[in-house]
């Protein structure tokens, strides 16, 4: 009883299972004639063409393939690149400014003043631990205070403007209308193209007084798998500058020395340089401005706010020792040993 | 409305430069600056062609895309103005172009751009008064309020430049195409010269 029922459904199965493979292979077989059916036209298209040989090259569209292809010939015009009659370079660059660029540091500068809105809201500002001591140690130099608020106004004022330049069609032509915008446009351009020139000298007078102590070192290691105490916790350890601090240096030393260079061949046109190598700048100058723009919100924030305390530093250029001791606990100990 | 466009004939220019010395003296362009210009492919070889090119007035412009403070419009006749009021001199609209039609003085310091100039299709500046004196000092004639066609086209020697409503001027070139052979082979170079 119990077997005849076990081969009733043993030979079930392998008729279902007989019945599934031939409806697989009839699919397969249905495949293929779909893709090898329309082979024999190819074939006999290829000996159509082949018969008539003469008409494979048509000299016309060779010639305009070429104009297209950026092809230079000759001219009475003494302008640059003028003997090229269509060069497609201007189309790619539209496209990366209006559609990457424009849309994706948008989202980067309100990414990067969100975040810090919401970890003001819910962590606050990182407060001095325990009372003033009312001792002073000296943490940056006149020269360093100067130098410092130079690059940070040229900086910040050469933003705003270069902000507008990219955003100010999307964002203030609505609010002003055309012409009220024009005259705000020329101003920040004639601004952008003259502070660079500050700009630049101040970077490089900042940059290198402060290499040596923005060196990488042991601890900076710790203090970045800590995020410089962040997310709670006890506060890392750090020497004169943190790794944040050594980090934020090198990406506008890097960052800047793009920015001026690419700066200086955009703001001089005469020099000779052809239309590819400003689209590229231009590129470069965008991109690297962006970045640092959306970095230094983190670093102003700091600076101000989101450390009490660190703002003093960089105004009297003396930060109280208790400060120290909890910011940059080696290089206040290096001061008290010196001392 | 019409749409008005530029058609250079290659069979046809034979680079004797006359609409750039047209546009020159009708538009008054200063030294310099070069709205139109004639190039030519394989000079001195077989299969020389000429082509006299300017801003080709796009449909949808890429100048007008990048334009950092929108100084241009197109006219409803499909021509491509910009304002030189508005123009910074950014040298955007350069970079975008890919006929190399925007021009810039270059006569202050450091060869900061001045307004960027181009070709206005002889239909003046988009602000100005029709065929004012401050629209010819600023922008050039104005022959389309006139009811006149780009002097560029209207002087070309050998008609190979043609301007007008691009429906008719594609007619005139489809015209000239079939009366000369649907095939390469039977007209142009190599059958008048066997090369």
């Amino acid at each position: 009883m119990l077997n005849s029922d076990t081969k009733t459904a043993v030979s079930e199965v392998n008729r279902r299972r007989k019945r599934n493979r031939r409806i697989m292979w009839t699919f397969v077989a249905m495949w293929l004639m779909v893709v090898l059916a329309p082979i024999p036209g190819y074939f006999m298209t290829t000996e159509t063409v082949q018969a008539k040989g003469e008409f494979t090259e048509n000299p016309r569209s060779n010639y305009w393939g070429e104009v297209r292809n950026a092809a230079s010939g000759y001219t009475t015009d003494r302008g640059l690149e003028a003997g090229i009659l269509v060069d497609d370079a201007g189309e790619n660059w539209r496209v990366l400014r209006n559609d990457t660029i424009l849309p994706y540091g948008a989202w980067l500068l309100a990414f990067v003043i969100v975040a810090i809105g919401a970890y003001f809201m819910f962590a606050g500002p990182m407060k001095i631990e325990g009372k003033l001591s009312g001792i002073k140690i000296k943490r940056w130099n006149l020269y360093d205070i100067c130098i410092h608020w130079i690059v940070a106004v040229t900086f910040f004022v050469m933003s705003i403007s270069g902000l507008i330049l990219l955003y100010g069609r999307a964002v203030l032509i609505p609010l002003f209308g055309r012409e009220g915008f024009a005259g705000l446009a020329m101003l920040c351009k004639d601004v952008h193209n003259l502070l660079g020139i500050p700009f630049s000298v101040a970077l490089l007078m900042m940059i290198l007084p402060w290499l040596k102590d923005n060196v990488f070192r042991s601890e900076d290691a710790e203090w970045l798998s800590q995020a410089g105490g962040m997310f709670g916790g006890k506060h890392p350890s750090s020497g004169k500058n943190n790794a944040g601090e050594k980090m934020w240096f090198w990406l506008l030393t890097i960052g800047g020395t793009v920015l001026v260079v690419s700066g200086f061949v955009l703001v001089m046109p005469n020099l000779e340089q052809l239309r590819g190598t400003m689209i590229t700048m231009h590129i470069l100058h965008s991109v690297s401005g962006l970045i640092l723009i959306a970095v230094s919100i983190g670093h102003s924030y700091m600076g101000s706010v989101g450390i009490e305390g660190a703002f003093d530093g960089m105004v009297s250029g003396e930060v109280d020792a208790v400060w120290a001791k909890q910011h940059h606990d080696l290089w206040y100990s290096d001061k008290m040993l010196k001392k | 409305m019409a749409r008005m466009k530029f058609l250079c004939d290659a069979e046809r220019c034979i680079e004797c430069n006359g609409c750039i010395t047209a546009c020159k003296n009708e538009n008054d362009v200063p030294w310099g600056i070069n709205r139109r210009r004639v190039v030519t492919l394989k000079d001195g070889e077989p299969g020389e062609k000429s082509i006299s090119v300017a801003c080709m007035h796009c449909t949808d412009a890429p100048c007008q895309a990048v334009c950092p403070v929108d100084c241009f419009s197109t006219t409803p006749d499909g021509v491509v103005l910009h304002n030189k009021d508005m123009c910074i001199g950014c040298g955007y609209c350069f970079y975008a172009c890919p006929f190399g039609a925007p021009q810039f003085p270059q006569n202050e310091a450091f060869g900061v751009r001045g307004k960027m100039d181009k070709c206005t299709y002889c239909a003046g500046g988009p602000e100005t008064a029709d065929g004012s004196a401050e629209e010819q000092q600023k922008y050039g004639s104005n022959r389309l309020a006139e009811g006149k066609l780009p002097l560029c086209a209207e002087m070309c020697a050998t008609k190979a430049l043609l301007a007008g409503d691009s429906d008719q001027i594609s007619q005139t070139y489809t015209a000239r195409i079939l009366q000369r052979g649907g095939r390469p082979q039977t007209w142009g170079w190599s059958s008048a010269y066997g090369e």
